[in-house]
């Protein structure tokens, strides 16, 4: 008897017990380990489905699991969220800073760059524009509107006054790294 | 009292009534047939595998049972059944094999957490090598694999 004569549940109970980085090692033994490796990663991204949740200006939304990808080894999230309304003085490029957590850490996920979606000059009034960054961490999906101004103030000296701009972002998706996943 | 089992290769053995319903087989096997003094055969596990679950069932007989699968399978080996899975890998794979026949969970999921250790922090080549797999995959989609994971290379 040998380890891949088991049955199959078998198999997938040994590798349940296996953390990520190990399954993805073993993913390159032999054809039959790498499917059964990659049905169990894709079975416990499954099982933690909401695991992942974005903090987004202090607005903190929940990303839902919708499919992992063997191929580029990413799985792939659906945020749903209302726009963040961000306020911007002049034509002023400002960074929005985003902060990818994990429910059962209770931290941000750590990366050496931190992923900020930019709000800058170039969106027409009224206008949305679809941003995709990425860090080592992670891949955010977002669209960027410039939110049309308010009337001009009929006061004299308001009108003086520098208007701020307002963009609202929303995020619509999010892509993680397998790498990402296994910390 | 005690239940009469029979190996595969017609081995009889006795043992406690509690002993033996360790495993769920033999006691949904027990409630089915009732009071009865034929041994109950179990084709499927040979005597040297049987005695191995005995011996296991009865060093485990105190033990509570869990129906929370989370909680067992987040429990860690403990040593008596680390030197109890020191076997031969035949050996080791036939008291799975044999947990799994007379639903035996809290024996199948030792069994499988000591082949995961067996795995654990080891490259494919050394899985490969005390596994004895043949590696079936061309090197080009070794090298794509390698090149997708290299993250996860070092150890």
């Amino acid at each position: 008897m040998k380890l891949l004569q088991l049955p199959t549940e078998i198999i997938h109970l040994v590798l349940s017990e296996l953390p990520i980085k190990d399954l993805v090692r073993t993913e390159r033994t032999c054809k039959q380990l790498q499917w059964a490796c990659l049905h169990e990663i894709n079975r416990r991204m499954a099982a933690s489905h909401s695991d992942y949740s974005l903090l987004v200006h202090l607005k903190q939304t929940a990303a839902q699991w919708q499919q992992f990808d063997p191929k580029t080894k990413t799985a792939h999230y659906k945020v749903d969220m209302d726009p963040v309304t961000i306020r911007s003085m002049y034509d002023q490029r400002r960074l929005i800073e985003c902060t990818l957590l994990r429910k059962k850490r209770l931290l941000p996920i750590s990366s050496d760059d931190p992923i900020c979606i930019p709000v800058q000059k170039g969106i027409d009034s009224g206008e949305t524009v679809h941003v995709s960054i990425r860090n080592g961490a992670c891949q955010l999906e977002a669209n960027v509107t410039h939110l049309t101004p308010a009337p001009v103030p009929l006061d004299r000296k308001m009108r003086l006054a520098p208007r701020c701009l307002s963009y609202s972002i929303q995020i619509t998706s999010m892509s993680l790294p397998l790498s990402t996943i296994a910390v | 009292m005690s239940v009469r089992l029979l190996s595969s290769d017609s081995e009889d053995f006795t043992v406690a009534k509690e002993v033996a319903e360790r495993s769920m087989l033999i006691k949904n096997m027990l409630e089915d047939v009732g009071d009865n003094d034929n041994p109950i055969p179990l084709p499927n596990v040979t005597a040297k595998i049987l005695r191995k679950v005995i011996e296991w069932c009865e060093h485990h007989l105190g033990d509570p049972v869990t129906n929370d699968e989370n909680e067992r399978r987040n429990t860690e080996i403990d040593e008596w059944d680390q030197k109890f899975m020191e076997v031969d890998q035949e050996t080791l794979f036939d008291i799975i094999l044999a947990a799994n026949y007379l639903d035996i969970k809290p024996l199948l999921d030792v069994g499988c957490k000591t082949v995961a250790n067996m795995i654990k922090g080891k490259t494919a080549e050394e899985i490969r090598k005390i596994f004895n797999i043949v590696n079936d995959l061309t090197p080009e989609e070794e090298a794509q694999i390698r090149k997708e994971n290299e993250w996860a290379e070092d150890r």
